[in-house]
């Protein structure tokens, strides 16, 4: 709030800076709204009164309580120092219900001796009439030509302004206000659930400051209640104020209002470290770590209690946990939208097999099945160390198998559809081989790979020669070389890829093709 | 305006009820289907007629008492003979406050003796302004207050947003004036009042909100009762309140259950 409020007494940066405006926004959740701003106007009254402000007199227009209450809150200021526009006790020219002596005299007027002799002008009608905005605009000119300058300008509240002639015009006279070289500065109430978003937005754009009040949190009012021996803030202050260099500055404070309408603020509780919590944590880990192990083993493990962390035992077995199909390298095939390229064949996939984690877990379980099976057979059944060993690592094993059996059973479907497509069109795969043919009939099922070979060689051959193929980076080099490599491969590594790209040349895509025998002759150190 | 120790106090309001007394500004009742407020009303114009109190004697002269302040009830909602029954219970008497000059019921049912024959709203003002002005007579004073039932009911009389507007206007200036009060009743569960009710929430600064219970009515309690000060009210010379009362002028909320029974109602205050 003090930032706020010496942004208001230093009033314009320079003769022809706008003079800035503080936005003060209200919330019907937070209690106290229009007491934050008769505090402030109070402040900026002392603050003018002393001298300690740019501006020399205030100028309150009254548009949400009694002109009358105004005068009594700057006590203060010395003469002729302050004018009241009331805009408030007969706003839609209805006439007060108090009649002519409970709504005040008609006109100027000038208060008692009580209060600092002050100018009241009445608006009767503002806010009905058509011209309210410009009745108002030159009743305020008229007040900062009466008073000494510069003038620091209040609006109690800008919020019936906006309900009768929109956020554009009070837009419009804050503006021309801000430019008037008579004022200083420029403070201003608005209910901010009362408007659309926009229209409050439109308004705080012009503002050098906006100060929303909201409702303190629970947490809050309980950490300053303890720290303040029981009394609790009510709300929340947060300033967001513009700085003549630019910079935007935010001040949250909590503040508490008095049944006499003082106004006490407070710091918020600071936030804790950063590792505050985690060491707190990792400290309550420990000690519950501790007693538990004192309790028993049982105790230890479950780590005194609901233990929703991991100790440090727990956490380095995990990280030795080798997953079956992590990541390791593979992700252009990964990528490639096949997972089956990926996995490993002990997955059913047709991946290399150089996954660590997948080979070392199923070697071992392979090696420890073995080992039970030779023990069954020689020695008899009656082996202990075999299922001991075999329960500790056939656990991966098994799971790579269950793993391995889907991937198998899915690519056995996927075979076998491949396969009735191929029966549905022998003769497009026949048609362009002429030296090959005689060597398939000639030895149909024993001897698969030169045919394959020949047959997928003319085909890649053939889709090398069309512009798609030549679009797809599909070349006639790439399927030489690639059928180099295709020969080192083993006879179900051989088979999967002939069918897949028999499968992408044929659905048009030879680009997917030319990526995979890349992708071959990557791996084969060749690319 | 000085007001004496006793009118302080809150115990008139109701035991366990803590509420700014005498009430100044803007009071807002608002309640809904499943809990009704109409017997707040009563409840607080029950405690403004008996809070003449012993105090008055002790006051220095020339100085207001709660007792002098009169009370204008515009009664849109309930007949005449509904509220000279409730107050009867009070051990108050209608015909006797109104004879002299303590109360001034506006009744409009009346009024609207066919078809057509309901008033406007520039009417139901004027009638509020006499009202208000009273005769002038001895004893008189300028400190209203202005209790009106219920706004929801006075805004189907409104022909467009800007006559309610500036009616209810009207009668929050009455509530803001030195040493009045304006108390409103209006139905929270209406979804076209809620603009307006959202700005009078916001005028006012203090709010009283019926809510019914989660598990419902039981025998222990009938609903919920939200106490919202939102301002602190002052005095006609400024003055603050003190006393007792200091805690419940203080803005904040509270929550009181209460239950109703045949002579009135009594409160439980809820702490969270």
């Amino acid at each position: 709030m003090e930032l706020s409020l010496r942004i208001l007494r230093e009033g314009r940066a320079e003769p022809g800076a706008p003079a800035p405006l503080l936005v003060l926004r209200h919330s019907l959740a937070a209690a106290g709204g229009a007491v934050l701003l008769r505090h402030a106007l109070s402040e900026l009254a002392a603050a003018v009164a002393s001298g300690r402000a740019q501006a020399a007199a205030l100028l309150v227009v009254a548009l949400e309580r009694p002109a009358a209450a105004y005068p009594q809150q700057v006590t203060t200021l010395p003469t002729p120092s302050l004018a009241v526009l009331d805009g408030f006790t007969d706003a839609h020219g209805w006439g007060s219900l108090l009649g002519p002596c409970g709504s005040g005299s008609s006109g100027t007027d000038s208060s008692g001796s009580a209060a600092p002799a002050s100018t009241v002008v009445r608006l009767p009608g503002l806010l009905a009439a058509a011209g309210g905005m410009q009745q108002l605009q030159t009743a305020v000119a008229a007040a900062l030509a009466g008073l000494a300058q510069p003038v620091a300008v209040i609006f109690d509240s800008l919020s019936p302004l906006v309900d009768a002639a929109g956020a554009p015009a009070v837009a419009q006279l804050l503006h021309s206000l801000a430019a008037h070289p008579a004022a200083s500065c420029l403070l201003a109430g608005l209910h901010a659930d009362l408007h659309a978003a926009h229209e409050v937005g439109a308004l705080e754009a012009l503002a050098a400051g906006t100060l929303a009040a909201t409702p303190a949190g629970d947490l809050e009012r309980r950490v300053c209640a303890a720290a303040a021996g029981g009394a609790a803030p009510q709300g929340r202050l947060t300033a967001r104020l513009r700085r003549r260099s630019g910079r935007v500055r935010c001040e949250v404070r909590l503040y508490r209002v008095t049944a006499s309408g003082a106004v006490t603020f407070m710091e918020p509780p600071a936030e804790p470290a950063a590792g505050a919590p985690a060491a707190a944590a990792a400290a309550d880990t420990a000690a519950a770590a501790a007693a538990a192990a004192a309790a028993g083993p049982l105790a230890s493990q479950m780590a005194g209690g609901m233990k929703l962390g991991l100790s440090a035992e727990e956490e380095e077995a995990r990280r030795r946990v080798q997953l079956p199909f992590e990541h390791q390298g593979q992700r252009d095939a990964y990528q490639a939208g096949d997972w089956r390229d990926y996995l490993p064949p002990e997955a059913g996939g047709r991946g290399l097999p150089g996954h660590g984690a997948s080979v070392a877990a199923a070697a071992a379980g392979g090696r420890l099945q073995q080992q039970q099976q030779h023990q069954q057979a020689a020695a008899g059944p009656a082996t202990t160390a075999a299922p001991a060993a075999a329960a500790a690592g056939g656990t991966a094993a098994r799971q790579h198998q269950q793993a391995a059996s889907l991937g198998r059973i899915l690519y056995r479907q996927e075979q076998e559809q491949e396969q009735q497509q191929l029966q549905q069109q022998p003769q497009q795969q026949q048609q362009p081989q002429s030296q090959p043919q005689p060597q398939p009939q000639s030895q149909p099922q024993p001897q698969p790979q030169p045919q394959p070979k020949q047959d997928l060689l003319g085909v890649l051959l053939e889709a090398a020669g069309t512009p798609a193929g030549a679009a797809g980076g599909l070349t006639s080099e790439l399927a030489a070389s690639f059928c180099a490599v295709f020969d080192t491969l083993r006879p179900d590594q051989q088979a999967a890829k002939e069918m897949r790209l028999r499968l992408f040349v044929r659905r048009g895509l030879p680009g997917h093709a030319a990526r995979e025998m890349r992708n071959a002759l990557q791996r084969a150190g060749l690319a | 305006m000085m007001l004496g120790p006793s009118a302080m106090s809150g115990a008139a309001l109701g035991a366990g009820l803590s509420l700014p007394a005498p009430l100044r500004g803007v009071v807002l009742a608002r309640d809904c289907l499943e809990a009704e407020a109409g017997w707040l009303l009563v409840h607080l114009l029950k405690a403004e007629l008996t809070q003449s109190g012993n105090g008055a004697a002790a006051l220095p002269a020339g100085t207001l008492s709660p007792a002098h302040r009169r009370l204008v009830l515009l009664a849109a909602a309930q007949a005449a003979s509904h509220y000279a029954a409730v107050l009867r219970k009070a051990g108050l008497n209608l015909p006797s406050l109104v004879a002299a000059g303590r109360l001034n019921l506006v009744e409009l049912l009346p009024a609207a003796a066919g078809p057509g024959a309901l008033p406007s709203l520039r009417d139901v003002h004027a009638l509020l302004a006499a009202a208000c002005s009273g005769d002038g007579g001895a004893g008189s004073s300028s400190s209203i207050c202005l209790v009106v039932d219920d706004l929801t009911a006075l805004h189907c009389l409104a022909s467009n947003a800007a006559d309610w507007s500036a009616f209810l206007h009207a009668c929050t200036a009455v509530g803001q004036a030195p040493g009045c009060a304006f108390v409103g009743l209006a139905h929270g569960d209406v979804p076209d009042d809620e603009r307006w009710l959202a700005r009078l929430e916001a005028a006012a600064a203090l709010v009283l909100e019926a809510e019914p219970l989660d598990c419902g009515p039981s025998a222990d309690a009938t609903g919920c009762l939200a106490v919202s000060v939102r301002d602190v009210g002052r005095g006609g010379d400024g003055s603050a309140p003190a006393g007792g009362a200091a805690e419940a002028c203080a803005p904040g909320m509270r929550s009181y259950c209460y239950r109703l029974a045949e002579t009135g109602a009594s409160f439980v205050e809820q702490t969270v």
